[in-house]
């Protein structure tokens, strides 16, 4: 079934909040992980609530802020976050006051905004919104079990779900990060950098001329390169779709790890078929393909350019047809087909 | 969306013992889990509901030789999905198919944070072991993988309500043909962190808690967890399975009041357990127990009585809090009471409520003992911060 896109907005390394400015200029990162460029959160956030709130809080109420207003949505009948690390922030700054503290006298606001749900939570009581409102942290998988669940809501004639994928990082995460050998170098802007962010859909049942939907989603676990090319074979001719009809590959690329999952994609579609890697953009993260699905969202909508040198993918036009592919450390693996 | 979800088999590990059988008895014979802890390292004087368990002897239960630097949400969650497998007579064919959800609010926390001591003291660690399974899904991975499950899995992270959570999803799974069969519920190690946490809120009762007492004190944390088997009519009589009860009704509703309180009305419970006897088409009257969520807080149990009130009026089912035998086990709270709903209907049994002198003068007493009774439908409530609440209905096949 066809979730469609009324709207979505994502802040990430890059400019993609403001999108007068989308894309348009390189920022070069400062230190050693793809942090966020965030928007002046005066204007969209109270400034009383965003002394408070944590970086994870202030990108994913901005950015789900956004998307609503365009959609023209007051309240939603759903809200669905994925993340996978939650909250990073405040459970390390509670954590650190334990320890430090030596299970001494707390103050208590860091642990209440350590739960994941924070988020949705968060969201829910800024609209006052008191529908659904669940919150998936499943690895590289959070956002995919965010949108599976959303269509379900959809087919079930909820409608305006407020769908997001969610992430932060801080230097003490990093270095933790780093340490387990989850990070390539930035330096080499090869997809294989952390990085962070937060994207948020509205989803409706409502068709509309020239409005994007999320034609499939595909999700597997542990499989070799062999079952990946069956699943995509699967995949395209469940939707009807030949490897001819896409426009556009939105690839997970992380040259850090050269398993030959990327590569094997790649060959199934003609040499010609451009090719995007979007952690370029955005970085590695759990919630990465939420950002591919935002990106992928305005390249539809907005047919936006993407002259920029570092990506510089040439576009056939109009893109009708992006197939985004990622995996997580090879464990988790997702296929998305969006259209217009 | 009218399939049927049937539930064929389910596992609990808790305070209450390694097993159903365990679990069982120790509600029959009103015997709480709640001591002094003996393997979560603490300053904190408090009493918990901790699965009486070293690490070693959980790694050993879980069949997993020599394993070591495993979360114990992780090895909880194992053992209990072993057993929802068996009880179910699920075969290794059949879980190729079959799908997990596991519901859990800190993960691998326990061991995280003893980790995280050592890097702050600038002591050696080995990271890659220390915080490879910090994160929730690592724990659903864990499981899968030790399992031999290969269909869609999902976890779900929205506090005291998570489990709760993964069984609605997973009826839906079914409801909308995307799974068969699917094993949700939860799982959650004590920690620092959280009870520091709950500490710090000022809502643990340094004594044995009692829910639903009018001079209630707080909380007792607890850990385990529990899955359940989901199936869909098809899938259960194509292998012979036997259903144990249905699950006919959930509701998820955000109070949307305060990021950990309850809102004083009960208002996000009253839409949660109205959304679920909505999709349950039954009325007040037909509900025969209600395993509340019950913490034994001053504001839960205020909040949830309310609501209870507004839905029930004068025709109040019976109800009890089994959290004063548990301990409150946060993210696998959902799964082990809805263990308990499902074996109250088995054993056409209400479930009793412990410690309480006085009754509160909004709500009638709970029940009290474990006593025959007419079991045709019960409902569980689970209740979170970030305003989540979560009710479900089971009912007898």
């Amino acid at each position: 079934m066809r979730a469609y896109i009324k709207s979505t907005s994502a802040i990430c390394a890059q400019q993609t909040f403001d999108k007068s400015e989308y894309l348009a200029e390189y920022i070069a990162p400062e230190g050693q992980y793809l942090k966020a460029t965030e928007p002046p959160y005066r204007g969209i956030i109270d400034p009383k609530q965003i002394r408070r709130m944590s970086r994870i809080i202030k990108m994913s109420v901005a950015t789900a802020h956004q998307a609503l207003a365009e959609a023209e949505v007051q309240v939603p009948e759903a809200i669905i976050v994925g993340t996978g690390l939650g909250c990073i922030e405040d459970t390390i700054k509670f954590l650190k006051d334990i320890i430090e503290g030596e299970e001494g006298i707390l103050s208590p606001t860091a642990f209440i905004q350590s739960t994941h749900n924070t988020i949705a939570g968060q969201i829910a009581l800024l609209l006052q919104c008191p529908n659904y409102n669940f919150t998936y942290a499943n690895r590289g998988h959070s956002f995919e079990n965010s949108v599976i669940d959303a269509r379900i809501q959809l087919s079930e004639g909820k409608d305006n779900i407020l769908v997001g994928a969610a992430e932060e990082m801080n230097l003490q995460a990093f270095e933790i990060m780093y340490n387990m050998g989850c990070t390539g170098d930035r330096n080499k802007n090869d997809g294989s950098a952390l990085g962070e962010g937060a994207s948020f859909f509205v989803l409706t049942n409502e068709q509309k001329e020239g409005r994007p939907y999320l034609q499939d989603i595909s999700v597997s676990n542990h499989i070799t390169a062999e079952q990946l090319e069956k699943s995509l074979n699967s995949f395209l001719a469940k939707n009807k779709v030949d490897a001819s009809d896409v426009d556009l590959l939105l690839m997970g690329s992380n040259e850090f790890e050269k398993d030959g999952f990327y590569e094997k994609i790649a060959s199934l579609f003609a040499d010609n078929t451009p090719q995007l890697d979007f952690k370029k953009i955005c970085g590695e993260h759990f919630t990465a393909s939420g950002f591919a699905m935002h990106l992928g969202t305005m390249i539809l909508q907005d047919q936006v350019s993407l002259n920029n040198s570092y990506l510089a993918p040439q576009l056939k036009r109009p893109v009708r047809k992006i197939l985004i592919y990622n995996h997580y450390k090879a464990m988790n693996h997702t296929f998305m087909l969006l259209s217009i | 969306m009218s399939k049927r979800v049937f539930i064929s088999g389910y596992g609990i590990i808790s305070a209450l013992g390694f097993d159903a059988g365990q679990n069982r008895n120790a509600l029959k014979n009103l015997k709480p889990g709640i001591g002094k802890p003996n393997f979560l390292k603490t300053r904190q004087e408090v009493v918990v509901g901790e699965v009486d368990a070293s690490n070693e002897q959980l790694t050993d239960m879980a069949a997993l030789n020599g394993a070591s630097n495993i979360s114990r949400t992780a090895l909880l969650g194992l053992i209990a999905t072993k057993e929802a497998i068996q009880m179910a007579g699920l075969n290794k064919d059949t879980l190729i198919g079959t799908g997990l959800l596991n519901g859990t609010s800190v993960g691998g926390m326990d061991i995280s944070e003893r980790a995280f001591g050592k890097v702050l003291n600038g002591q050696s660690v080995d990271y890659k072991a220390s915080f490879a399974g910090h994160d929730c899904g690592h724990s659903t991975q864990f499981i899968v993988e030790n399992l031999g499950v290969k269909g869609y899995n999902g976890t779900i992270s929205t506090a005291c309500s998570s489990s709760a959570n993964t069984l609605m999803h997973g009826a839906n799974l079914i409801k909308s043909s995307q799974l068969d069969c699917v094993i949700a519920g939860g799982t959650d190690a004590l920690s620092m962190f959280t009870l520091n946490g709950f500490n710090s809120l000022k809502i643990l009762d340094s004594e044995w808690c009692r829910p639903f007492d009018q001079n209630r004190m707080g909380l007792n944390l607890g850990e385990g967890a529990a899955f359940l088997v989901l199936e869909s009519e098809e899938h259960l009589k194509a292998r012979n399975g036997k259903a144990l009860a249905e699950l006919i009704g959930y509701g998820n509703a955000n109070d949307a009041y305060h990021q950990t309180a309850s809102s004083p009305d009960g208002k996000g419970a009253f839409n949660a357990i109205k959304t679920a006897m909505e999709v349950a088409a039954v009325k007040p009257e037909q509900i025969s127990y209600i395993n509340a969520h019950g913490t034994g807080t001053a504001n839960n149990d205020q909040s949830e009585s309310l609501a209870l009130q507004t839905i029930f009026g004068k025709n109040m089912p019976p109800y009890s809090s089994t959290k004063a035998f548990t301990g409150h086990t946060l993210g696998a709270a959902g799964g082990i009471e809805a263990v308990f709903s499902v074996m109250a209907i088995e054993q056409q049994v209400l479930l009793p409520s412990l410690n309480v002198k006085q009754p509160m003068d909004i709500i009638a007493a709970p029940n009290k003992e474990y006593k025959s009774a007419k079991v045709e439908t019960v409902l569980s409530n689970s209740f979170g911060f970030g305003g989540n609440c979560s009710s479900l209905i089971f009912a007898q096949v």
